[in-house]
């Protein structure tokens, strides 16, 4: 592995020797896989981004002011959900970025986040809806198709939006959706969570593990590979040093949890594209627990996944793999037979999604 | 019942009718009218009722203004409630 | 320093379609390719007499509009593309200049913040500049046109960059978006106004760019000192006016057409605060464009000789 923005963001020094020519390039391949202000903050922290040009700075300047007002934002929106949560008399789990983010942990340092993701018990979920309503966050999805397919076959109900503060909430009842395949019983994930401010909780540490590497494998966002394996490996460095236990049960809780499949493919793959540290024989262990998957086939698709999603590192059969992995994560969360009409469906929807967002280019923000 | 600031912001008051406040915990910017400017300016830390309040606002208003703001303080107290911020207490 | 002019067209042909055109605009520095006819002759109008970057300087936004393919070029569709990723769908190639403009605007819109971003447009004339924040209909580019054509200065048809706790307005000019009718009012204002190419059927309706460094000054960097706020408004049926209005009114307006006035939080706030304390603030109501050029004249030139 040796692109440039693998290399610096575990080695931010080399920084200096890049010519402009290679800072044009980190800087929009960090900017393409949402990792600029991760980068940002891995540059700050060796007081590097002052022995830069005021013309690159700035560039790291903007990532982390956008990182710093989705902070300040997150603050304010946790606080109305819990309020609206306590008054059902449900616990406020975060989930991913948000969780990351408010739990102050080494994963969220410049981590941007595109929307909030909470957990609540399934059979929670309708009381949780109704409560969120009544504070304002209302479901976007119009569009009778998707809020059907989001119902009926998804582990989470369709993406709620704050009528005032645009600001997207998820809201889960499971980690994965009830057609993926594993059957993850949800109510173990309640069993072990850790209260980061009062009244907020995320799950335990090795669970977030477990859930990202799930996350990677099984929702359709390959578009953001690397941040994702980044995560991975952030949380993989710092959890040991905060739990002594943090590796002697994290197999067992993927085992538990029905998850081995998808914490083998995150250990093995942050090893190979970060370098992450792992205890001997932590990822035979996974694997010969797991499903013994077809394994070259899959370096092949996963490698060039986690390239930054930029052209420089686009080898030649990029979008095949992006293609085969879209497919392969629909394949595992739904039963096949769904699988088609689904996708077709979103392919058509998304052309209306996309061209909105130039429609709207030159909208002003809200205030 | 008592009414609490919700948060210190900045004031941007050019003499007019109106003043622009910044509530640095929402990160939202509001247009409100002098009188409920004047009103937010009133929160110290503590909480306040409507009484403490208008003992301590009328002395510094006009004569002929009081009934009015009298009148008109609990539908502001209302309405920076709805704009987050004041809270109910 | 070179100018794009300074080339020939296969020179200019031969950086569009492979090593990319490295234009200085403003503070920044765009890497532009394409391989589209259309846009290229577009770029030769409407940016001739902009300054090509210093060789080997850094690039702030590598942007491309491509026709990629022979079953996209079939189609006759091609994609706008920032970091060499797409982030919108693709286009119909003939409207492929509109949309690289657009998407050079979003570069800035989204991507820097190290100023207080107003949507509006900025004319310098003398040492009166002034500021014009305005909603998509409000006539704010046809006005910023006019000037341009009246002797004014363009410093940007889009962007209004302030340093926070300045009331600097860093210059970026570049060429002036007009749309439908606005096209025509313009061409009949003056027959020097040079155009770009016509893009038709987008979401915006048509759409013509027209070329904005029309001043001998118009590619000086140095930032120039805000004295005025005019918040134009196109209103057919209205008595036209130039009235003062409120400050802290103005405040939230122009803060509403901020693109970052509320990610920068009390940065924004103070910024804007000290913009607003240190300029008049006017609404400038008009129909017909002579008036409003006129208004405008007379805001840098309170006494106008006869």
């Amino acid at each position: 592995m040796s692109f440039l923005l693998q290399q610096l963001l575990l080695h931010p020094r080399r920084i200096l020797d890049l010519d402009n020519a290679q800072l044009n390039q980190l800087i929009s391949q960090a900017r393409s896989s949402n990792l600029l202000a991760s980068l940002a903050m891995e540059l700050a922290s060796e007081h590097l981004e002052n022995q830069l040009s005021p013309s690159v700075t700035r560039h790291f300047q903007s990532a982390l002011l956008i990182h710093e007002k989705q902070k300040r934002d997150l603050d304010y929106d946790i606080e109305k959900i819990r309020l609206a949560l306590d008054s059902i008399g449900e616990k406020l789990v975060l989930l991913k970025g948000a969780a990351y983010l408010l739990a102050e942990l080494p994963v969220g340092r410049g981590r941007l986040i595109s929307d909030i993701d909470i957990i609540v018990p399934l059979q929670s979920i309708d009381p949780t809806e109704r409560a969120l309503n009544e504070v304002g966050w209302e479901s976007s999805y119009i569009n009778s198709y998707n809020e059907y397919y989001y119902r009926k076959w998804g582990h989470e109900i369709p993406p709620l939006t704050h009528l005032k503060r645009g600001t997207t909430l998820d809201v889960h009842h499971n980690i994965l959706p009830p057609t993926a395949g594993p059957n993850v019983d949800a109510s173990l994930l309640f069993e072990r969570l850790i209260e980061v401010k009062p009244g907020i909780f995320t799950l335990s540490r090795q669970d977030m593990v477990i859930h990202s590497a799930t996350h990677l494998f099984h929702e359709g966002e390959f578009r953001h590979g690397l941040r994702d394996m980044w995560d991975l490996d952030r949380m993989l460095r710092d959890f040991p040093d905060q739990d002594p236990n943090f590796w002697k049960g994290l197999v067992d809780r993927g085992r538990e949890l029905e998850l081995l499949n998808s914490l083998y493919h995150g250990l093995n793959y942050a090893q190979l594209v970060f370098g992450t540290p792992l205890p001997d024989g932590i990822i035979k262990e996974a694997e010969n627990l797991s499903r013994r998957l077809r394994k070259p086939f899959m370096d092949f698709l996963f490698l060039r996944a986690f390239q930054p999603d930029h052209p420089q590192c686009r080898q030649r059969f990029t979008s095949l793999a992006l293609y085969l992995l879209y497919v392969r994560s629909h394949y595992l969360r739904m039963p096949l037979y769904l699988l088609l009409p689904h996708l077709a469906r979103k392919a058509w929807m998304r052309h209306f999604d996309k061209k909105e967002s130039l429609e709207n280019e030159k909208t002003p923000e809200a205030i | 019942m008592k009414w609490r600031k919700n948060s210190s912001g900045s004031f941007y008051d050019a003499n007019e009718s109106s003043v622009v406040y910044f509530d640095p915990r929402s990160g939202d910017t509001h247009l409100l009218s002098d009188f409920a400017a004047y009103v937010v300016q009133q929160f110290g830390e503590q909480p306040r009722t409507t009484e403490q309040l208008l003992n301590q606002i009328l002395p510094t208003v006009e004569q002929g203004d009081i009934p009015h703001l009298t009148d008109s303080l609990p539908g502001v107290l209302e309405d920076l409630v709805t704009l987050d911020i004041l809270k109910r207490e | 320093m070179q100018q794009l002019a300074n080339l020939s067209d296969s020179e200019l042909n031969q950086r569009l379609a492979f090593e990319g055109l490295d234009l200085q605009v403003g503070p920044y520095i765009y890497k532009i390719k394409t391989n589209l006819p259309l846009v290229g002759s577009g770029i030769s109008t409407l940016y001739k007499n902009f300054n090509l970057a210093q060789p080997e300087a850094f690039i702030d936004y590598n942007v491309a509009i491509l026709s990629k393919g022979l079953l996209q070029r079939l189609r006759g569709q091609s994609d706008f593309l920032f970091d060499n990723t797409n982030p919108f769908d693709s286009i119909p190639t003939g409207q492929a200049y509109a949309f690289l403009e657009w998407g050079m605007n979003w570069c800035v819109s989204l991507h820097t913040n190290e100023y207080l971003k107003l949507h509006a447009a900025a004319v310098a004339r003398g040492d009166h500049t002034i500021i014009m924040p305005g909603v998509p209909g409000a006539g704010k580019s046809t006005l910023c046109a006019a000037l341009g054509l009246s002797g004014w200065r363009i410093l940007s048809d889009e962007h209004a960059m302030i340093p926070p706790n300045t009331t600097e307005v860093v210059p970026l000019c570049r060429p002036v978006s007009l749309k439908n009718e606005s096209i025509g009012v313009i061409k009949r204002f003056s027959s020097n106004a040079i155009f770009g190419p016509v893009s038709r059927e987008t979401h915006k309706g048509v759409v013509a760019h027209m070329k904005a460094d029309l001043h001998p000054q118009s590619h000086e960097k140095k930032t120039l000192k805000a004295r005025t706020m005019v918040f134009p408004r196109y209103a057919k049926d209205e008595t036209q006016r130039l009235s003062p209005r409120r400050r802290t009114e103005s405040f939230i307006l122009a803060a509403y057409h901020s693109f970052n006035y509320s990610l920068l939080c009390e940065t924004g706030f103070e910024a804007m605060k000290t913009l607003i304390e240190n300029v008049t603030c006017y609404d400038l109501v008009y129909h017909d464009l002579d008036w409003a050029v006129n208004a405008v004249d007379s805001l840098a030139d309170p006494e106008p000789n006869p």
